[in-house]
């Protein structure tokens, strides 16, 4: 089998656990409870559910350190089982007899084998009858939805997934970091690195814990799954907001497919970080508070807690605390958002019937956020590297004390490589407010006049937005884009002064206020205020809000001269009208993007000998010698030892006497073809050599001796020593697996009687 | 009241089961060919001691011109080293290669000989002249074989040497150990301890005053010494026994012991061999013979000490207990039971054996697959020629025309002594226990092959199993000796059957439980192997992992120990293959050629 059938198994596997956990499993328990709602609000409902109720899970088992596979069992089924039983009132007793009446037959000989298949038969196509039917019903129905939502799949997968099938590595230079700190949640050990948020690395490790997939399988593949997540999140949201049926296709089609975007923009989707994992639950959070308003208003100021305004606001603060629970750039943009929302909904929302409980959502959102980090600071565990890093941002002192990372081992920017990063991007911290950069402040100038000021402000904004966000169009094409956010805010405008269409205008000024605050962080610092998020990262979530504001404004303008006529179809035959002729034009354009590919810090050769060796060796009797990504990734398996501390312990002045790895296994990973690990230099791609070999050790700490030529040293060395001992050693020492770039070598040793692996190699440091 | 229909019913079915037991064991009885030793074929009855395959005598090879010859070995070694020249020698012989001999490295001639290693007594060489001998034969990638090592004060002076042999460091010039430790992959039978322990004391009898060598940089150990009190030493720093160290082309192997003054030494030598390339292949015997000698359950000798024991006459401890417990323990073994009866152990006391205890026996015999033979072993008031003679009416009238093939010397006798004897015609193999280092299967005579026992079966010391392991690596052949005289006399309570059988059962049945992959055989099978063995000329080619084996036209199955590093055998043609532990693979070749194809070990399922 090889490694792309496996990783295709691979990725099937996870997408289908993760969809299970927090979309069917939620679906399952809550059907009853949401059948009311239109498909896309149970989506994202289910969704929030389960995936705030894993997270939380953890968090609290986590806290207790009982968090184990038995405990995740335990409290997920026995709750959900309870929740379902509930909520649709099955009658347990009745089944529970029913069985046991069987059973018990089935034991007389009363009732035949053959009898209790047909029976079992029966009773399934019985359960499955009718909701095969009503999908089968809503398929037909709404055909060219369902196939719309199929062609958004098939982008993302083949987009976002061709690469995982061609780069088996790690993407960014920061995931051994987040490995580890989900290797460590299996020792219950949650904030292992100092407190900071990790609702991401909750739910990878509930699916490694409950389900047994390797984390890194997980942080190789997961990316995908978010990312799919996050555009069926973006159309889910559209479908809810927009009038006409097929208009949220056309922001699908200009994020997804039109190939507008600087490579910034998406380069991260490659990879499974917090930061895009978080992004899931921006626009629900946005969404649900929006539904809010309405649905509060047909209430009419009713007072108790099971009506839908409420469950709005439960899942708007469900939302809201994931985003935080996950990563603090996505609450700031739904802060936003939610500023927006206020400008929207300003009517609204200081009414007595609305503001106290959107407040106390929030707060109580926040709280349940915040609450498991609070009682970790509480109880003496500092605050990770990154988040001292954001919380000095806030306070205004960021620029006082140098920050780092609680784990030296990567203390990489965790931008993607070969993002282009800046130069103070090279020394971003990782973690939470990872990357962002902290901007000397400007002198003051003589304050120009207004409309010159205003000029300069939009100039500024228009480099911005073309050097981070579109793919350096002219000045016009940006014009063009950010004309939407006006637009939006003059469409919503005139729908205020509709009798019946007001909360379709609030939700307009919303985007367009909430476009607007994004365009000034975008260039905060050009307006002096504090830099809450560096441009490369506002990038990402301006990106894909402004392919939804075109979607909307357009929306809003086919509804304003449509939306009146007797037959609703004319205006969504409009809608798709406009999502085919503008898709027809992307493709003439030659616009229509194509899947990128994205090297990965670690060659495939690499992960291809992890995944066997894994899969072959008993834990713990093996150890893999490698240039430090395995370390985290098989902590929980086996034995690693760093290149570098194998070099200097073997030769040098700390040469040991007698150097020894005490595992009947020793594997040896070499890159024939040093990778630069996120460090280019001039004779990038050599194939290891003797030349390499003849230069002394690097020295330095971290992985500085990683990157760059100190990694061709590093393999060159390290080459020419497994060469040299297999010679010694022609029958023990063996080529495992060899490819162009890579190979590795396995050692089969006597652990009753080690090898000494210091050799004089004829490179040795004397 | 029972009616009479019910009656005669019952008296009818009461009848047939009767008839049933009975019937099976009267077929049983009439079919039993027991005066026919199956085990007398014809097959190689052709082959004798002037078949025998010599490396020295042979011409050349008559297979293909491309197969190549076969390297030789070199033996460097004085008048100090014959036992150790003596297994060389059968070494060369059972592994078909040829040898060349000097007392002096200087003398060797090694240029253009095809040579494949040197087998070198250390005593017998001066360090500082054989240095560069010595590394100029490995810089050629001839395999170096220490048999011996030089003084450890020697070693101690010239560091040169000792760097060159893979010492470290001399650490002590002589320490006690408190045993030894074989590694896995080395012996075929896998890792063992030999340590004294306190409930096995009797079972240590190995050397374990040796110099502790530190072994360096480039070394695999194979036998480690243990010490009594370990104390901060790693297991690296502790006395190597056998070691290997690597020189560019060459291994250097280096034995820290006496194993290659004994005749098991040739197993340690194969398995060096074995190590030194990617594979290896060589001929084994594929026979294991438990020989039951001195079996006298045919007369009720020593009647009072047998009633005062067991309360039984002899013949019913033989028939009651003796033979039970053989049976089971041939079940448990796998072996099949070589019966070399003894009519009589006193000649003087006038009772004579009753021969249809004999027929009994042979029937026996015949339903286990067993075989019947001679002991002719010396007794204290007579010699083997003197019981042949008195033992030959007793078979003739017992066995008739049944074919003895076998005849069992224990440890002084000569067969030349016993020319002659009517009783002898047919016999075709000797086994033997041998007084001193012996070779262990040989010609005897132009037609008599000798089985050497490896050990007796009511004992098996640490040396005992050494040497078993050795011998089955070697020649994947044993002979274990199970001598019932002194059970029919017992001179101490360890003979008391009881004890006895406890004693034997556990050292077969556990001793053997390794080497199942070999074939149990009656000593007439296992002689025809041992000729055909001995007769066999065979080449191995390797070509791209395919190994071509080639043979002489041998009549007959033959097998070969194959064992490659790293890689596994995916098919084979002309013959069967079956993986043993430690890489190695038994083949049995029935064909005159046969296509071994290798392949690398399998990364796993993905690439």
């Amino acid at each position: 089998m090889s490694m792309t059938v496996v990783t295709i198994l691979q990725l099937i596997t996870v997408s289908v656990i993760y969809c299970g956990m927090t979309v069917l499993l939620p679906a399952l328990v809550f059907h009853k409870k949401l059948q009311q709602e239109r498909l896309c609000v149970r989506f994202l409902a289910y969704l929030l559910t389960g995936n705030f109720y894993l997270m939380n899970l953890v968090f609290v088992l986590q806290l207790l350190h009982i968090s184990n596979r038995f405990t995740l069992i335990l409290f997920t089924v026995v709750p959900a089982l309870w929740a379902a039983v509930r909520i649709n009132r099955l009658d347990v007793k009745g089944y529970a007899i029913d069985a046991v009446k069987q059973v018990r037959r089935f034991f007389e000989g009363t009732m035949g084998v053959r009898l209790v298949v047909s029976n079992a038969y029966r009773g399934a196509a019985r359960g499955l009858r009718k909701p095969l039917r009503k999908i089968l019903h809503d398929f037909r129905e709404d055909f060219l939805d369902w196939a719309g939502t199929a062609l958004v799949v098939f982008l993302v997968l083949w987009l976002f997934g061709t690469n995982l099938l061609k780069t088996f590595g790690y993407c960014a230079s920061d995931i051994p970091v987040h490995n580890y700190w989900i290797n460590e949640l299996g020792n219950n050990n949650i904030f292992a690195a100092g407190v900071y948020p990790y609702g991401f690395h909750c739910l990878l490790y509930y699916i490694h814990e409950v389900f047994g997939i390797e984390t890194f399988v997980l942080l190789r593949l997961f990316c995908l799954v978010q990312t799919m997540l996050v555009h069926l999140v973006l159309l889910a949201f559209l479908k809810i907001v927009c009038r006409t049926k097929y208009m949220p296709y056309l922001a699908l089609m200009l994020y997804t497919f039109g190939n507008f975007w600087n490579s910034n923009v998406i380069k991260r989707f490659y990879s499974s970080l917090p930061q895009e994992f978080g992004m899931i639950f921006i626009l629900p959070a946005a969404v649900f508070l929006i539904l809010f308003f309405p649905a509060r208003k047909k209430e009419q100021g009713e007072k108790g807690i099971w009506l839908q305004s409420t469950r709005y606001l439960v899942l708007f603060g469900m939302s809201f605390s994931m985003t935080l629970a996950v990563h603090f750039y996505n609450t700031m943009i739904i802060g936003l958002f939610c500023l927006g929302i206020a400008a929207g909904y300003l009517g609204m929302l200081f009414r007595r019937a609305y503001f106290g409980r959107i407040m106390l959502a929030g707060v109580i959102s926040v709280l349940v956020a915040v609450l498991p980090m609070g009682i970790a600071y509480a109880t003496g565990t500092p605050l990770q590297g990154s988040l001292g890093w954001g919380m000095n941002i806030i306070k205004g002192t960021s620029g006082q004390e140098e920050q780092t990372p609680a784990d030296s081992e990567v203390q990489e920017p965790q931008d993607v490589p070969g993002a282009e990063p800046s130069d103070s991007q090279a020394n971003a911290p990782s973690g939470g407010g990872e990357g962002v950069i902290v901007q000397p402040k400007p002198e003051k100038p003589a304050k120009p006049p207004l409309k010159e000021r205003l000029q300069n402000l939009y100039q500024s904004l228009q480099i911005a937005v073309n050097t981070h966000i579109l793919g350096h169009v002219d000045a016009k094409g940006v014009t063009l884009w950010l004309l939407t956010v006006p637009l939006s805010a003059l469409l919503g405008l005139m729908y205020l002064f509709t009798k019946n269409d007001k909360t379709y205008g609030s939700m307009l000024i919303s985007v367009a206020v909430f476009l607007f605050l994004m365009c000034v962080l975008l260039i905060s610092s050009r307006l002096g205020i504090p830099a809450l998020m560096e441009p490369i990262r506002c990038s990402i979530y301006l990106s894909y809000m402004l392919a939804a504001a075109v979607a909307l404004c357009i929306d809003a303008a086919v509804s304003l001269v449509l939306g009146k006529l007797p037959h609703a179809w004319i205006m969504h035959f409009a809608s798709l009208a406009v999502v085919a002729a503008l898709t027809m034009c992307v493709i003439a354009d030659g616009k229509a993007k194509t899947p990128i590919y994205i090297e990965g810090l670690e060659t495939n050769g690499a992960i291809t000998c992890l995944t066997n060796i894994l899969k072959d060796e008993e834990n713990w009797m093996f150890t893999i010698c490698s240039a430090n990504d395995e370390l985290r990734m098989m902590e929980d398996y086996g034995y690693h030892y760093e290149t570098i501390t194998f070099l200097r312990e073997m030769e040098g002045r700390r040469q040991a006497n007698y150097l020894t790895i005490p595992t009947p296994r020793i594997y040896f990973f070499i890159e024939k073809i040093p990778g630069n690990y996120t460090l280019s230099y001039a004779g990038s791609g050599r194939t290891v050599s003797e030349e390499g070999a003849a230069h002394a050790l690097p020295g330095g700490t971290g992985i500085s001796m990683y990157k760059g030529e100190s990694r061709y040293i590093v393999m060159s060395r390290m080459y020419y020593w497994a060469e040299a001992f297999r010679e010694l050693y022609s029958t023990e020492m063996r080529v495992y697996y060899e490819t162009e770039n890579f190979i590795c070598y396995v050692l089969e040793q006597n652990p009753y009687r080690l090898f000494d692996l210091a050799i004089d190699y004829g490179y040795n440091t004397q | 009241m029972v009616s009479r229909r019910n009656f005669f019913a019952m008296g009818l079915t009461m009848l047939i089961l009767f008839f049933m037991f009975q019937f099976t064991g009267m077929v049983k009885n009439a079919l039993n060919e027991y005066s026919v030793n199956e085990y007398e074929s014809a097959a190689s009855a052709a082959l004798s001691a002037g078949s025998m395959y010599s490396a020295a005598s042979a011409g050349s090879w008559a297979g293909d011109a491309d197969m190549g010859e076969r390297p030789c070995i070199l033996f460097v070694g004085d008048e100090g080293s014959g036992d150790i020249r003596e297994v060389v020698r059968w070494w060369c012989t059972y592994t078909k290669r040829g040898l060349l001999e000097c007392s002096e490295l200087s003398e060797a001639v090694f240029a253009d000989n095809g040579l494949a290693a040197a087998v070198i007594d250390g005593e017998s060489i001066e360090l500082r002249q054989a240095l560069p001998v010595l590394k100029e034969m490995a810089e050629r990638g001839i395999h170096l074989i220490f048999a011996r090592l030089p003084e450890a004060a020697e070693l101690e002076r010239y560091s040169d040497f000792r760097e060159f042999i893979g010492i470290r460091d001399v650490h002590m010039r002589r320490v006690e150990l408190s045993g030894i430790h074989v590694f896995d992959g080395f012996l075929l039978g896998g890792e063992k301890i030999y340590e004294n322990r306190p409930d096995e004391e009797e079972k240590m009898d190995l050397e374990l005053e040796v110099p502790w060598y530190m072994t360096g940089t480039g070394t695999k150990t194979y036998i480690m010494g243990i010490l009594e009190d370990q104390g901060e030493y790693k297991n690296e720093m502790l006395p190597a026994i056998l070691w290997r160290k690597s020189v560019k082309n060459a291994k250097i192997f280096c034995v820290n012991a006496d194993y290659l003054t004994h005749m098991y030494g040739i197993g340690f030598l194969n398995a060096m061999m074995a190590d030194t390339d990617v594979c290896e292949i060589y001929p084994v015997v594929n026979a294991q013979s438990l020989s039951v000698a001195n079996f006298s359950g045919f007369a009720d000798e020593n009647g009072a000490r047998m009633e005062e024991l067991y309360s039984l006459s002899q013949t019913a401890v033989y028939r009651e207990l003796i033979w039970p417990a053989l049976v089971s323990v041939t079940y448990r073994s796998g072996s099949k039971i070589s019966l070399l009866a003894a009519p009589q152990l006193d000649y003087g006391d006038g009772i004579e054996p009753n021969v249809q205890n004999l027929i009994y026996y042979m029937k026996l015999l015949r339903e286990e697959h067993g075989e019947l033979g001679i002991s002719a072993s010396s007794l204290p008031d007579v010699t083997p020629a003197g019981r042949l003679e008195r033992d030959r009416p007793f078979y003739q009238e017992g066995a008739g025309d049944y074919a003895m093939l076998s005849l069992y010397l224990g440890d002084a006798g000569d067969i030349r002594e016993l020319a002659g004897q009517p009783l002898l015609n047919k016999v075709r193999t000797v086994a033997a226990v041998p007084a001193g280092e012996e070779p262990l299967v040989s010609y005897l005579d132009e037609n008599i092959t000798l089985q050497n026992a490896i050990h007796l079966a009511e004992t098996h010391t640490y040396t005992d199993d050494l040497a078993l392991m050795g011998i089955q690596t070697a020649l994947g052949y044993s002979n274990i000796v199970l001598d019932l005289q002194k059970v029919s006399d017992p001179p101490s309570a360890d003979y008391y059957w009881e004890k006895f059988a406890r004693e034997i059962s556990q050292n077969i049945v556990t001793y053997w439980k390794n080497y199942r992959c070999f074939e149990g055989t009656t000593l007439s099978e296992s002689d025809e192997r041992i000729r055909r063995f001995l007769a066999l000329d065979y080449r191995a080619a390797e070509q791209e992992n395919r190994i071509i084996l080639k043979r002489n036209d041998v009549e007959g199955p033959v097998w070969f120990l194959l064992k490659v590093n790293g890689r596994t055998v995916k098919h084979m043609e002309g013959g069967t293959c079956e993986a043993q532990k430690g890489g190695y693979y038994l083949i049995e070749l029935d064909a005159q050629s046969a296509v071994i194809e290798l392949e690398e070990e399998q990364v796993g399922i993905h690439n």
